[in-house]
């Protein structure tokens, strides 16, 4: 018995201390980002996610240091990461256009439907986590309400207690299916960023076929298909075609 | 006689002369220096004519060409006062084929007449073996005259460079007065260019061991262009040279014979090599040595402005059979066709010097604008590989202007107020500080907990309804059950009251208790929470009529006056009938 409970402190202990080990690395990844010297600030900031902790300042600090050293694919791969956890802060869109500036290839956007537009950029105001959480809280709401409606003897407040309970009904419907939705755009919305300096576009997986155009390192693009060691991959500009799957890095 | 015979021969032969000196007739006939030749020997042909004439037309050589000629020769002699003249034209025909050949008539016009030649009939037999007469001049040039073609290098690789240098030997017996080409070989599959050879010059050399004259007649610089077996089609010259005979002059000197010689360089083939296929990708075909250089004219500068970028491959090599590598900028810098430039000489060596490509940029946004370094293969054919050098990377930082195109009208709203612009678009320190949290590698959603958060509560809120339910149940079950007895109660109540109509406290006390029981069972009221004030209020709300509702309250307040005061037969007759009037009444209404 005794061993046990040294043993779980000596565990907890640990916990405590890998977490402000993480923090000190942070801190000092910062100190010698402003020295300049940003290899050692990503030696340590990759240690933190080696260490199986990670926040969108971490990514955002990443791409940073990369930009700085000219790395464009890694700079944009991190500032990508970073807006996956926190896809409306400013300052990572603001140096992710820097990244952008960068880049070789030029690609346009297809022109999109309004509906679906509306629909993204409703999407965008909260991760898929804070979607979900806040559907489950208008769920508890939603709760709470029916029972004091269901207890309910007076008719006149009986009525507006149904209202307020079913809105809070729509709204977790709402926001519930919001997040699932988005989870699974997500899903099987892979994107990728090219790390090679310049790779082929094929029409098919395989070296006989046509090369359709060549891309350039930092490009993001959309995974659709993998057939051995090729991808098949989508442009934001509807161009699909094949490329080698070690030549891009999936942003999950 | 015999003298006679003797005076009369010396006597006509005189005549004879004379009639011919004094006749002078006008001859004019071609004379070959041979009527058979091989087809490797030279002709020449006279045409003489004994009084000087006009126009004189050569005939066409057919099926010869003529290498030498024409020379014009006129003697004039006097022996014995008597003037012989002579001219001929000569020519120095060389056959182009075999066979029966006629060298046609020529014409010339003497004192108004045209005189013609006769036609001679000449064969011309396979190539005969040069004599080896050392006086024979034929001979003697054959033996002292070489043309040489010298190649650097017969077997180079695709696109090296090599040289073919003519060299005219002539050793120094002999003189060459004149040389002529005749055929001009052309480098079919090469990229040529002649090296211009300014002013002939004679040089010494040795030439199979011997002493020689020479004069370089012509340099060219090839490219191959095709790999494999390329011939290089002879040069033909065509030399005049004077051969020293063994005759001697009045003065002493030697006699030079005029010989015209044609002579080949032979046919060369050069073996091409092709370059090894296992090229990089970046290779465009420069075979040499070379080096590559990016640069820039400015490497800050404000967006909308211009800088230009030269990339510049120097070296020697096939500089003008590639074009130098292009340079990869980003998107949003915008980038202008590029404007050539090349400085490029060539020598015996081979092209040296540089080709370049300049662009012209213009940043549209601000930052920092990589121009990833050119890479640029080249095929080294002394080491004979491959070599791929790259130049440096460049950055240009452009400082002012807008960050994005989406931007663009935020700028210009905001660059009316000129203070706040910079702040806005610079690139963003990184942040100084973070929530780290453990990455999450399952996904909250469909995860154990996400469902039991959700359905939880649900299935909580679901029992406890079932739960009230179930009470709600075995309540009303009870009130009903209750209120059946009551209503049992009361109409037993009521059939005791009946019963005892003459006895009348016992009629008041089964009559209250069959109205209690009465109310118990409609309203659900208990027998201790019974008073006056209650019934009515409770009665009114259930909407009875006002008129039984009184009648109701009278009958309980005559039950509890009837306890204290006596009653007539009639009023309990009447308050029995009343009772069993209300309650039905009541009963139908409720």
């Amino acid at each position: 018995m005794k061993k046990i409970i040294i043993l779980c402190s000596f565990f907890f202990c640990g916990i405590i201390f890998s977490q402000t080990e993480n923090e000190v690395r942070f801190k000092s990844g910062v100190e010698l980002y402003n020295k300049g010297d940003y290899n050692e600030a990503i030696n340590l900031f990759v240690k933190i996610i080696n260490n199986g902790e990670h926040s969108d300042e971490l990514y955002f600090n990443l791409g940073n240091c990369y930009y700085k050293l000219n790395d464009i694919p890694n700079s944009i791969y991190y500032f990508e990461k970073a807006l996956k956890l926190n896809p409306n802060d400013k300052d990572i869109l603001n140096n992710l256009t820097y990244s952008q500036n960068m880049l070789i290839d030029k690609i346009d956007q297809l022109p999109s439907n309004q509906l679906s537009d509306f629909i993204n950029y409703i999407s965008m105001f909260f991760s898929i986590k804070q979607w979900l959480v806040l559907g489950i809280v208008f769920l508890y709401f939603f709760l709470i309400l029916f029972v004091i409606y269901f207890f309910k003897k007076d008719s006149n407040a009986k009525k507006n207690y149904f209202i307020l309970s079913s809105t809070f009904f729509c709204l977790t419907i709402i926001f519930i299916l919001t997040g699932v939705t988005k989870f699974e755009n997500q899903k099987s919305n892979i994107q990728a960023i090219i790390f090679e300096k310049k790779i082929d576009f094929r029409t098919e997986p395989n070296y006989r076929s046509e090369i359709q155009f060549n891309l350039h390192e930092g490009t993001k693009v959309n995974i659709i298909d993998e057939l051995d060691d090729w991808v098949s991959v989508e442009l934001s500009n509807g161009a699909s075609g094949w490329m080698e799957s070690k030549s891009i890095k999936k942003i999950d | 006689m015999k003298l006679r015979f003797y005076i009369f021969l010396f006597f006509a032969i005189t005549i004879i002369s004379n009639v011919n000196a004094q006749d002078d007739t006008i001859s004019f006939e071609a004379v070959l220096s041979k009527k058979s030749l091989g087809i490797n020997e030279n002709l020449r042909v006279d045409f003489k004519m004994n009084k000087d004439g006009d126009n004189f037309t050569p005939p066409s050589f057919n099926g010869f060409t003529v290498v030498g000629g024409p020379n014009q020769s006129v003697s004039n002699m006097w022996v014995n006062g008597k003037r012989t003249f002579s001219k001929s034209y000569t020519y120095f025909l060389t056959p182009i084929k075999k066979g029966p050949l006629t060298i046609g008539q020529a014409t010339i016009e003497i004192d108004d007449n045209i005189y013609k030649t006769l036609p001679v009939k000449i064969s011309v037999s396979e190539s005969v073996a040069v004599s080896k007469d050392p006086n024979d001049p034929t001979y003697v040039v054959n033996e002292n005259l070489h043309l040489v073609a010298e190649i650097s290098n017969t077997n180079p690789y695709l696109n090296e460079g090599i040289s073919i240098v003519y060299k005219l030997f002539y050793s120094p017996q002999i003189n060459v007065t004149n040389v002529g080409e005749i055929e001009t070989p052309e480098f079919e599959n090469f990229w040529s260019q002649n090296i211009k050879i300014p002013r002939l010059q004679i040089e010494r050399g040795s030439f199979k061991g011997d002493n020689y004259n020479f004069v370089t007649w012509k340099k060219t610089v090839l490219y191959p262009q095709k790999s494999g077996k390329l011939d290089i089609l002879p040069l033909s010259l065509d030399v005049s040279v004077d051969v020293p005979t063994n005759r001697r002059d009045f003065f002493g000197n030697r006699i030079y014979n005029q010989v015209s010689k044609k002579v080949t360089a032979g046919k060369r083939s050069i073996n091409v090599k092709a370059l090894p296929v296992n090229a990089p990708e970046s290779f465009n075909g420069a075979v040499g040595k070379f080096d590559i250089k990016l640069n820039t004219n400015k490497t800050e500068l404000n967006a909308s402005e211009s800088l230009q970028a030269t990339v510049k491959v120097s070296g020697k090599g096939n500089l003008k059979l590639f074009s130098p590598p292009s340079v990869q900028v980003p998107s949003s810098l915008e980038k202008y066709d590029p404007e050539y430039n090349e400085k490029v000489s060539t020598s015996l060596t081979g092209m040296k010097g540089f080709i370049s490509n300049t662009y012209t940029l213009v940043p549209q946004f601000q930052g920092k604008y990589p121009v990833s370094s050119v890479e640029f293969t080249f095929f080294n054919p002394q080491l004979n590989k491959y070599e791929t050098i790259n130049s440096d990377d460049l950055i240009i930082n452009v400082l002012e202007g807008p960050l994005s195109s989406d931007n663009n009208i935020n700028i210009t709203n905001t660059q009316k107020s000129q203070n706040i612009l910079p702040s806005i678009n610079q690139f963003k320190f990184i942040k100084t500080n973070s929530d780290l949290v453990k990455i999450n590698s399952n996904p909250f959603i469909y995860s154990l907990s996400f469902y039991l958060i959700l359905i939880f509560p649900v299935l909580a809120i679901l029992l406890l309804f079932i739960f009230f339910k179930s009470k709600n149940i075995t309540n009303s079950k009870l009130k009903e059950s209750r209120s059946r007895r009551a209503n049992k109660l009361a109409k037993k109540y009521l059939s005791d009251a009946r019963k005892n109509l003459e006895n009348k406290d016992v009629f008041y006390i089964a009559l209250e208790k069959a109205l209690h029981n009465f109310l118990k069972s409609k309203l659900f009221i208990e027998t201790s929470d019974y008073s006056k004030e209650k019934i009515s209020r409770l009665l009114y709300s259930k909407d009875i009529e006002k008129e039984s509702l009184e009648l109701f309250i009278k009958l309980i307040e005559n039950c509890e006056f009837a306890r204290f005061t006596p009653a007539s037969d009639v009023k309990i007759n009447n308050d029995y009938e009343n009772a069993v009037k209300v309650i039905t009444k009541m009963d139908k209404e409720i």
